[in-house]
């Protein structure tokens, strides 16, 4: 009884695609600069004789909800939106997913793609993710005005002097950090400071070896310091606040500064703010090295769909959708070879320490999700509720050899 | 000789019905019973991403009620079967007595009582998000109006967002539970207020010594509607605190969804659904039991 | 002797709605007084406005010579037997009974004697310690008036208390009230629909139209000399025969040109004009052989014959009315038989024909 519906809209789907070359596509991109990257993919896509049905959900976590569902009812679209990691691995090794090997190798991407995204990119062994832009994760956003006005004219390049400015700011009345508690981002909040501690090797090393040394480090301990520091210079109210609401603090000049990713520059723009003009964009104190997820597309083995979701593969690569698309959403391009003088200077950063090899992935592409899970909460409850930093240290190699 | 239907077995007697009513219970077994079943079956599997059939014993039990997460989210639960539920019962009690008591407008007032019920507990829990939002709401409010010293920030304190939570729902739940106890009410002989009156009764000792008790089923049943609700509840948590601050305001629906979709984490999901499952009967069982054994014990009038 | 209960010009409207205007009753102490009427005549209406659960629009309420007009109920003195017995479903038997006395503050050896001694008069000892649900309907009734009685009231209202049972439960119960009332001696108003527990209960029959005291007599004076048309027609089963006529002279002529002489009928001076003649089913007699002094005669025509065991109703044709008159035993006759009638003038009723009162 189980198989008999999947199997028929299967075939009902089937045909369907096959008369019109339509391939639909499961994405979570509804807001503003999203959509307009977007359309930039599905013309290119139309140019190639292949149409784009877009399957559309806000929220990333709905979205893999309504995919995953599908994909349990056997009807799963032809591509599927993903952050790169871990994610589809199930479904890799379940032999659901079609490798992209040839539009891999058709788009020419292999060699401007740097080595970290490159090996993200595989699943056993074999590419699955087609990548199109990488989000730099952990910035600092400032408010210019602020700035000027406590007497600073750039990011301090230590904590110790970060502070001195925090300090500063809180005693010219502005609120130092706009802070919001949800989840995601207190957690990225706190690995922006664990990874310019610890460095791209040793954080990197860390997530995938569950390292207990470096867990057991003087220098982990020290970042969680530096995180529990910060309740003393976040404004009220920030459980439960919106990131947004957050960067609009910075926005209106009321609070200094933001860690945030690069997706907080649709707020500025939105609000008629130019970058390193209005406010600035830098890379947090310590080490240098900048968090980044990717995304990317995979795509779900289907009958005869095969043509299609190479097509949209090799699109995704393209070095000029990639300008194009990345120009639009306020990211910048996997591929290192694409012209980045149109951008802003935030995504100019961005590509270069990207050139350079001084990223690291966020924790997403690294840990699978449950132990993803266990570490934000770990992370969440000791902001909430801050107990002894060495206790949390242990809490934390728990959570991440769950 | 034949025996006539009349004259046979009297479960014999209503077999057309029982054969007409047969798909509808094998539609309600296969759906009620088999996804219960098969959610059971499968919180004792490996089942990550997608249900496979690799058998792990209770593992994911044992690493559950190990987890801080889950066991917040249980003693939250319990938090607000007092807190919630109680409340809705008394809110609610108030309201319908009040109703009762023939006052103008009843239909007017009926409507608003409801209202919230008709929201959404997104809509809810937004909304209650913002008044409780220190910067926002009722704390910015009242220290405008001059009182500067007001403090309403409950939202933001692991000990008290649990509460805050609570009065969210309450404020959508009393209405219902208002309804049914209104229904209740209104379901109560006129002439028992009277005799109760010709005797001297005083209203307050009415209420409790007879109306209260008659109004026992209606109250089981909001009381059990209620802690139901507690049990599902997930978007009120979602929009209001998202659980937060820290896992605070965590409860197993939640605990459940986000391990089922968002962690992918299909064993621990369902390990956490079946001890809900349970937990649900170690309630209602004992009321259904209760209830058959009282009607099997009543004798005709 | 003082009436125990007075009620004096007491109007009673719900809003707007008039349902009981200006009305007068006295009772007596010891007196059982029964409020009859058709459904939406304001009896159980007035016997609530007694009880001080509904207010009266005008008027004053006394009993046992205390104005209770705003009193509150449980001031009053009275008790009151509802027609869905109202006991506190949740309470035993005995609770029921002493939950009254309990929260009026009685003590403890008080309640018990009282209880106990209740309970003997109603036979309910062996029920004490039942809830209501387990009791039957007879015994719920029981126990309504049981509630009633351990309050030492001086007067019992009851309203409809026996229409929610079945025939026989009602015949018995009513015996059961009856003897009550014979033993307690105490006064009773009684609410009800049915007029066989009115002439079989009351001292008194009230009967009642729209509101308006329509009679207020002995069963024997309502069932023998009905006041108006309407208690000649409510009051009886079956019904009183009503035949139309002109009188004039102390004679009445029939729609048929029949023409009774009113002998012994005390007939007011000069009436004359349009009237109605009354006669009972059981006024009206067969006879074989010579008229009998006084008796009055009418043709008839046999239309069906209902025969109920100890008697036989006969129904039949006079003057163009369709009549009945009654036999003892079995005394059906052939359908279209014709035969005379005859009946006493001096017991029938005369009303007249444009007001309805009787002459």
């Amino acid at each position: 009884m189980k198989p008999f519906l999947p199997t028929t809209l299967a075939l009902l789907l089937a045909s369907g695609s096959a008369f019109a070359q339509e391939i639909e596509v499961s994405n979570s991109w509804v807001s503003g600069g999203e959509v307009a990257g977007k359309q930039v993919v599905i013309d290119a896509l139309k140019a190639r004789g292949y149409d784009w049905v877009d399957f559309s959900i806000a929220g990333y976590e709905n979205e893999q909800a309504a995919f995953m569902a599908r994909v349990q009812a056997g009807d799963p679209p032809g591509a599927k939106m993903y952050i790169i990691g871990p994610a589809a691995a199930e479904l890799a090794e379940m032999d659901m997913l079609v490798p992209i090997e040839e539009p891999l190798a058709a788009s020419g991407a292999a060699g401007a793609i740097p080595a970290m995204v490159a090996e993200k990119m595989q699943l056993s062994g074999k590419p699955y993710y087609a990548p199109i832009s990488v989000h730099g994760e952990s910035w600092v956003f400032y408010s210019k005005p602020v700035m000027a006005e406590i007497g600073y004219d750039e990011m301090p390049s230590d904590w110790d002097g970060f502070f001195a400015m925090l300090d500063a700011a809180k005693e010219a009345g502005y609120i130092p950090v706009a802070f919001s508690g949800q989840a995601w981002q207190t957690n990225k909040v706190f690995n922006q400071i664990l990874l310019s501690l610890l460095g791209r090797e040793a954080y990197s090393a860390m997530l995938s070896e569950a390292d207990e040394e470096i867990v057991m480090s003087d220098a982990f301990l020290q970042a969680v310091d530096i995180f529990d520091r910060l309740h003393g210079y976040v404004g009220e109210g920030t459980a439960g606040m919106n990131w947004n609401d957050a960067t609009a603090q910075v926005i209106r000049d009321e609070a200094l500064l933001q860690f945030q990713g690069d997706w907080a520059k649709g707020e500025f723009l939105a609000a008629d703010e130019a970058a390193g003009e209005d406010y600035g964009c830098a890379v947090n104190p310590g080490m240098g090295d900048m968090l980044v997820v990717v995304d990317s597309f995979a795509f779900p083995r289907k009958e005869g769909l095969q043509d299609a979701q190479y097509a949209l593969a090799e699109v995704l690569l393209d070095p000029e959708v990639q300008r194009q698309f990345n120009l639009l959403k306020g990211s910048f391009p996997v591929r290192t070879d694409v012209d980045m003088s149109a951008f802003d200077i935030c995504a100019q950063i961005g590509s270069q320490k990207m050139a350079e090899g001084a990223i690291a992935a966020d924790m997403n592409l690294v840990l699978d999700r449950v132990v993803n899970g266990q570490i934000v909460d770990l992370i969440n409850e000791f902001w909430a509720a801050p107990y002894d930093h060495e206790d949390f240290r242990a809490d934390y190699l728990d959570a991440l050899t769950y | 000789m034949k025996t006539s239907p009349r004259n046979g077995p009297p479960r014999f007697r209503h077999w057309p019905a029982a054969l007409a009513l047969s798909p509808v219970w094998a539609i309600a077994l296969l759906l009620f019973v088999g996804t219960a079943g098969y959610t059971v079956y499968l919180s004792f599997t490996a089942s990550r991403m997608m249900p496979v059939n690799e058998f792990v014993g209770f593992e994911h039990y044992i690493k559950l009620f190990g987890t801080r997460r889950w066991n917040t989210s249980l003693a939250n639960m319990g938090i607000l079967c007092v807190t919630y539920v109680l409340g809705c019962l008394v809110l609610g009690f108030l309201l319908a007595a009040a109703l009762d008591r023939k006052v103008r407008f009843e239909n007017t007032l009926r409507t608003i009582f409801l209202y919230p019920q008709a929201v959404s507990f997104v809509v809810t829990g937004l909304v209650w998000q913002w008044l409780m939002n220190p910067g926002l709401g009722i704390q910015a409010a009242v220290q405008g109006w001059g009182w500067e010293s007001f403090t309403f920030d409950w939202t933001q304190h692991r000990g008290t967002a649990i509460y805050a939570v609570a009065i969210a729902g309450l404020w959508q739940g009393a209405g219902l539970t208002m309804i049914l106890l209104l229904a209740g009410l209104r379901g109560i002989d006129h002439s028992l207020w009277q005799a109760a009156r010709v005797e001297g009764i005083p209203l307050w000792r009415t209420y409790v010594s007879v109306i209260l008790p008659e109004l026992t089923p209606a109250i089981a049943t909001a009381a059990t509607l209620l802690f139901m609700g507690i049990v599902r509840t997930y978007d009120l948590i979602v929009a209001m605190t998202n659980g937060g601050p820290g896992s605070a305001t965590e409860l197993p629906a939640k605990f459940i969804m986000d391990n089922l979709f968002d962690r992918m984490n299909i064993g621990a999901a369902t390990a956490g659904a079946s001890v809900m499952l349970i937990s649900v009967m170690a309630v209602i069982v004992p009321v259904l039991y209760i209830r058959a054994l009282r009607k099997g014990g009543r004798k005709p009038v | 002797m003082d009436p125990i209960l007075d009620i004096r010009n007491a109007s009673i409207a719900y809003g707007q709605t008039v349902v009981v205007p200006e009305l007068d009753l006295s009772v007596a102490p010891g007196e059982f007084i029964v409020l009859l009427g058709p459904s939406g005549c304001g009896k159980s209406t007035l016997l609530s406005a007694i009880a001080g659960l509904t207010d009266l629009a005008g008027g004053q309420i006394w009993i046992r010579g205390q104005n209770v007009t705003w009193a509150e109920p449980k001031d009053r003195g009275i008790g009151m037997v509802f027609q869905s017995y109202a006991l506190y479903p949740r309470m035993t038997v005995e609770q029921n009974l002493s939950f009254g006395l309990k929260v009026g503050g009685t003590d403890k050896a008080t309640i018990r004697r009282k209880v106990a001694e209740t309970a003997g008069i109603l036979q309910l000892e062996p029920l004490l310690k039942r809830r209501p649900a387990d009791l039957s309907g007879g015994q719920r009734q029981r126990v309504a008036i049981g509630r009633a009685l351990v309050r030492d009231v001086d007067v019992f209202l009851f309203d409809e208390p026996l229409s929610n049972l079945d025939a026989k439960l009602r015949g018995e119960l009513r015996i059961e009230i009856k003897r009550l009332h014979e033993e307690l001696q105490r006064t009773m108003v009684y609410v009800t629909h049915d007029q066989v527990e009115a002439m079989t209960l009351a001292d008194r029959i009230v009967v009642m139209k729209d509101g308006h005291i329509q009679q207020v007599g002995t069963p024997a004076e309502v069932y023998g000399s009905p006041a108006n048309l309407f208690v000649a027609g409510f009051v009886g089963s079956p019904p009183m025969n009503l035949l139309a006529g002109q009188l004039s002279g102390g004679e009445l002529a029939l729609g048929d040109g029949t023409r009774v002489t009113m002998t012994g009928y005390p007939l007011p001076e000069g009436a004359a004009g349009a009237a109605i003649l009354g006669l009972r089913p059981e006024q009206l007699f067969p006879l074989e052989g010579a008229l009998p002094e006084g008796a009055c005669r009418l043709d008839a025509r046999i239309d069906m014959a209902e025969e109920l065991g100890p008697s036989t109703v006969l129904w039949c044709d006079i003057a163009g009315t369709r009549c009945c008159y009654s036999v003892p035993g079995r005394g059906a006759q052939a359908h279209g038989a014709e035969l005379p009638l005859f009946f006493y003038p001096g017991a029938a009723s005369l009303f007249d024909a444009q007001t309805g009162q009787r002459l």
